[in-house]
């Protein structure tokens, strides 16, 4: 018996990946330190000398003309120092900015209020108290003009003309937008055996962070520089966009966006609020702050969602789809504020039926004006992909029942194979790659669907209401390429800065923004993944445009595929750099230099290397002739496409048929977002989406009643699911690594709630499916339900809210 | 939003309907109104305070008599004000239709109201409730006022008690309350709209 030499005879043991917090590890979350004890750093935290505090009047009136503003008594208030009216601003050009989607919108109104909560004047004031008593000392006089809460009173003929302001705007219609084969999609509806349609509204919603928006402003007239501490998920965009709108020099603009209390899509949009903070520093030279309150936040800034679906899908006999035609309406409320790419006027909508395997597609999509807030903002979702989600799903239920195929067998027979990646979605989208069957196959296994199926028909037999519903999505996320991907002209890349300092420590700072995802423990897992160095020797930088590399920040789940390659390229190219370090270290060519996780060795001698720690120490000490001292480097990363999770979500409920009310009996989440970097920060993400979710399919939305007043200005209204009624998530996972990603990550932070919300909805139809009720608006309201239920009818929840 | 209720006044209608004839009387009923001018020809500026929960709404604006019928018994006057700190405008349309009852005058009022602003988002629900207290209040100072001029005693000096807050609140929350308690105990018919 012959033995061979053990090959790494002397060399030291290999690093456990697990145990230095990289790839794969749930590391606990590093930020949590801080949160938990209190030692947040908020904007509201920040006290600087000398600071002037600034409150906001906004429009009780969803639609009128302002006669006169007398601003008298309010300057007699002792403290006041400033008070600002759309007029003093428009001497000043800045009485209307631009949007993120070339449309404009009014810092301080001038000529007409056109939303409940519009910015009207401001007061800046020596305390907060003062400006809030000043703001209400103001006078307005308006005369009332008719309001205008849904897109059909928008279009109707006669319907007052809401942005009379826009030269040659002569009616309420935003744009009128197409994608997709029209000729192909007809032709293929004429030969369908079935046409299944369906009408719904997805409602508007709210992202609703905890902590509202604010700002603080501080102009320095001796340096000409403005810092501005503001609550922003994009610091940089907002630098560009101030040097545009305040005609700043850009060098002179420092954004800082400290702790974010939670962002989701809401604190994306630069609001009038920024703007006049910004103005009242510059006029008064002194630091000024403002805190907008709850109501001020629901009821002016980004809301979410609030699309009409008209839908229709083609299919053959045996359930096949042929086509499908998707019309859409979509309410922007009194401004075009949407923040999306520009070269898609409603997001990503079509990326609906990327995970099914359909020749042909339309949409035709018409957004317009009504008196609502404005902003459609990407509500924890990649710009409207969780309505092209929902649309989807509801109309692939809606489809099964119409064919009379069984709703999982419909979509085993529809869905793309696993072997034809990439796919072409029939709207023109490229996905990279999936296991549509399998996530789906293990979630049925997982909730017994055959068992319950059975359950259901004893159950029905007795009078109860059982339901069962399946979500499956995809989504794109991480946008995205520069060919297609742009705000404001700005492609959509990402950025990571990598400092190794001498002691093997690092410093990493990124162009995207956390708001509570977590980054700067997953950051550093993606460095310790790609050098071996322990996670907890990198700090993570993020939010302030003077030190921060120039990204577009933190929004659509783009912070993985794209800050997180930037990171990956980043420290590959430390990497490169320490590898030629470690050549001159071991006294071999490069060539002869073999890598292991936070170890260069000599090739075939694995007991002769150095650590990655001691070449970033002959970095700064001992560098061979010829090579730069230091060891750093910047990776601005243009992803090749967008990386595809996929999920599918099943949900059981049982109605009361007494009060309408449904409770979540079990609910199962298969999610394949690729390699998981972190996976306790993963199962957090996913398990928030599906609260997000349940809140927007069971109690959560923003109507308005008919005289244009926002219902669901504060939280007796606008309800927020708490421990107490959130179902428990059943959390299961697959892996399909993204092809293109640096290690195969795919985004997640959004996909439980796009493709959430449906699968609730579907459960509640499919409890009442035998009643032939085919749509429940969300949020499926006890009465909602009752109503459906008893008069055996599809129950709409559009504006105007019904009252009683 | 419509606003129905119904009092019952001891008077014969000829002496109810002489009585809400006289716009400064019956504002002088409502609490928390003041009339601060007689602009003629119908017309009125006043003011309405009115309390709801954490809410203090003062609202100044105009009152206008739209008919006056008294064949038919009908009054009907429009209002509009906003309020005086911004909070909110309101406008109403109210109709009083009195009717001979078996023990008077039945008074049945119905105010259209169009609320904006803060009292239209937090008080929703509660206006309905709120009102109907208003209009109970109303009533008794009604019947009062009635009774005193019957008796020839001047009535110049008798003013209806400003809307508190709390009152209102504690009996809008009763009604509340007992609509609820109705709906778990009483017969139970479901309302569908």
């Amino acid at each position: 018996m012959t033995q061979t030499a053990d090959p790494r005879a002397g060399a030291p043991a290999p690093v456990d990946e697990i145990k230095i917090g990289g790839l794969g590890a749930s590391r606990r979350r590093v930020e949590d330190n801080r949160f938990l004890r209190g030692k947040g750093n908020y904007f509201d935290d920040i006290v600087l000398p000398g600071m002037l505090h600034m409150e906001i009047l906004r429009s009780p009136m969803a639609h009128a003309r302002i006669k006169s503003i007398d601003a008298s008594r309010a300057w007699a208030i002792p403290g006041v120092r400033l008070i600002l009216t759309g007029e003093a601003l428009a001497t000043r050009n800045l009485g209307w900015m631009p949007t993120l989607s070339y449309d404009t919108q009014a810092v301080l109104a001038t000529d007409k209020v056109r939303f409940q909560g519009q910015e009207v004047a401001a007061v800046i004031a020596d305390d907060p108290y003062i400006a809030k008593d000043a703001v209400t000392a103001i006078q307005v006089e308006y005369e009332p003009l008719p309001p205008i809460v849904n897109p059909e009173q928008a279009v109707a003929p006669g319907a007052p003309i809401i942005r009379d302001d826009k030269l040659g705007q002569t009616d309420n219609v935003v744009f009128d937008w197409e994608v997709g084969d029209q000729a192909g999609t007809e032709a293929a509806f004429a030969t369908a055996d079935v046409v299944s349609r369906l009408q719904l509204h997805y409602p508007r919603s709210h992202p609703c962070p905890l902590e509202a928006c604010g700002a603080i402003a501080d102009y320095d007239r001796a340096t000409g520089k403005l810092t501005a501490y503001l609550t922003s998920q994009a610091p940089h965009i907002v630098r560009a966009a101030v040097a545009l709108i305040a005609e700043l020099p850009e060098h002179q603009i420092r954004i800082i966006s400290p702790d974010l209390g939670g962002g989701f899509g809401n604190k994306v949009p630069i609001y009038p609020g920024y703007v006049v903070a910004i103005l009242a520093s510059i006029l008064t030279e002194r630091p000024v702050k403002w805190v907008e309150d709850r109501t001020g936040n629901l009821i002016s800034t980004g809301f979410g969602r609030d699309v009409y679906l008209d839908g229709q899908v083609a299919m053959r006999k045996d359930g096949k789809i042929l086509a499908v035609k998707m019309n859409t309406l979509s309410d922007h409320g009194a401004f075009f504020a949407d923040a999306q790419p520009s070269k898609f006027k409603i997001g990503l909508m079509h990326s609906a039926f990327a995970s099914y395997d359909i020749p042909y597609a339309h949409m035709a999509s018409r957004g317009v004006y009504t008196t609502k807030a404005p902003g459609g903002v990407a509500y924890r979702c990649s710009f409207r992909v969780t309505e092209a989600m929902f649309f989807q799903e509801r109309m692939v239920q809606a489809a099964a029942d119409d064919a009379g195929i069984d709703q999982a067998e419909f979509r085993r027979i529809n869905f793309v194979k696993d072997d034809d990646f990439p796919h072409r979605t029939p709207y023109g989208f490229l996905t990279d790659s999936g296991q549509y069957n399998k996530c789906l196959e293990l979630a049925l296994k997982e909730i017994d669907y055959e068992g319950f199926l059975k359950e259901q028909a004893e159950a029905r037999k007795q009078g109860r209401l059982l339901g069962i519903g399946i979500s499956t999505m995809t989504e794109p996320l991480g946008a995205g390429n520069s060919r297609e991907y742009d705000i404001l002209g700005i492609k959509m890349f990402d950025s990571a800065e990598l400092r190794v300092h001498m002691t093997g420590k690092a410093m990493l700072r990124t162009g995207a923004k956390t708001q509570g995802q977590g980054h700067e423990t997953t950051w550093a897992q993606i460095v310790a993944h790609e050098l071996g160095l322990p996670a907890e020797d990198i700090v993570v930088e993020e939010g302030d445009t003077d030190t921060a590399p120039f990204g577009m920040g933190t929004y659509a789940s783009r912070s993985t595929p794209v800050a997180g390659a930037a990171i990956a390229m980043a420290a590959r190219k430390v990497k490169a750099k320490a590898r030629k370090i470690a050549a001159h270290l071991l006294e071999v060519s490069e060539e002869d230099v073999e890598w292991e996780l936070g170890r260069f060795y000599v090739r075939s001698q694995p007991a002769r290397g150095v650590s990655i720690q001691e070449t970033a120490l002959a970095a700064y000490s001992n560098m061979p002739d010829g090579l730069e001292p230091g060891l750093e480097a910047v990776s601005y990363y243009d992803p090749p496409n967008l990386t595809w999770p996929f999920a599918a979500y099943v949900c059981t409920v049982e109605i009361d048929p007494e009060t309408g009310v449904w409770d979540v009996l079990r609910f199962v989440a298969v999610d394949d977002c690729g390699v998981r970097i972190n996976p306790l920060i993963v199962e957090g993400q996913i398990q928030g989406g599906l609260t997000e979710a349940y809140a927007m399919a069971s109690m959560q939305f923003i109507t308005f009643d008919a005289d244009g007043n926002c219902i669901g200005s504060n939280f007796m209204d606008y309800l927020l699911p708490t421990a107490w009624e959130t179902p428990g998530w059943e959390l299961h996972e697959v892996v399909t690594p993204s092809p293109h990603h640096p290690i195969g990550a795919k985004g997640v932070g959004e996909c439980a709630t796009v493709g959430g919300p449906a699968a609730f909805v579907n459960a509640v139809v499919n409890a009442l499916s035998h009643l032939g009720v085919r749509n429940i608006d969300m949020p499926m309201l006890p009465d909602r339900v009752y109503e459906a239920l008893t008069k055996r009818t599809d129950v709409s929840g559009a504006p105007p809210v019904k009252t009683d | 939003m419509l606003i129905e209720n119904e009092i019952v006044l001891a008077q014969p209608i000829d002496k109810v309907w002489e009585f809400f004839n006289n716009i400064p009387q019956v504002a002088a009923s409502l609490p928390g109104t003041e009339l601060t001018d007689d602009l003629g020809d119908d017309q009125y500026k006043g003011r309405v305070g009115i309390s709801m929960g954490p809410i203090r709404l003062a609202f100044a604006g105009d009152a206008k008599v739209l008919e006056r019928d008294h064949t038919s018994n009908r009054l009907v006057i429009s209002g509009s004000g906003a309020d005086e700190k911004g909070r909110g405008n309101a406008s109403m349309v109210l109709t009083a239709q009195l009717t001979p009852a078996p023990k008077g005058t039945k008074a049945n009022m119905a105010i259209d109201l169009t609320l904006s602003g803060a009292a239209a988002q937090y008080g929703r629900g509660m206006v309905a409730d709120v009102t109907a207290v208003l209009i109970g209040q109303f009533a008794q100072n009604v019947q009062l006022r009635i009774d005193a001029i019957e008796r020839g005693e001047d009535v110049s000096n008798m003013t209806a008690k400003p809307a508190s807050g709390l009152a209102i609140g504690m009996q809008a929350m009763r009604m509340a309350i007992l609509r609820v308690v109705k709906r778990f105990f009483a017969p139970y018919q479901p309302t569908i709209s």
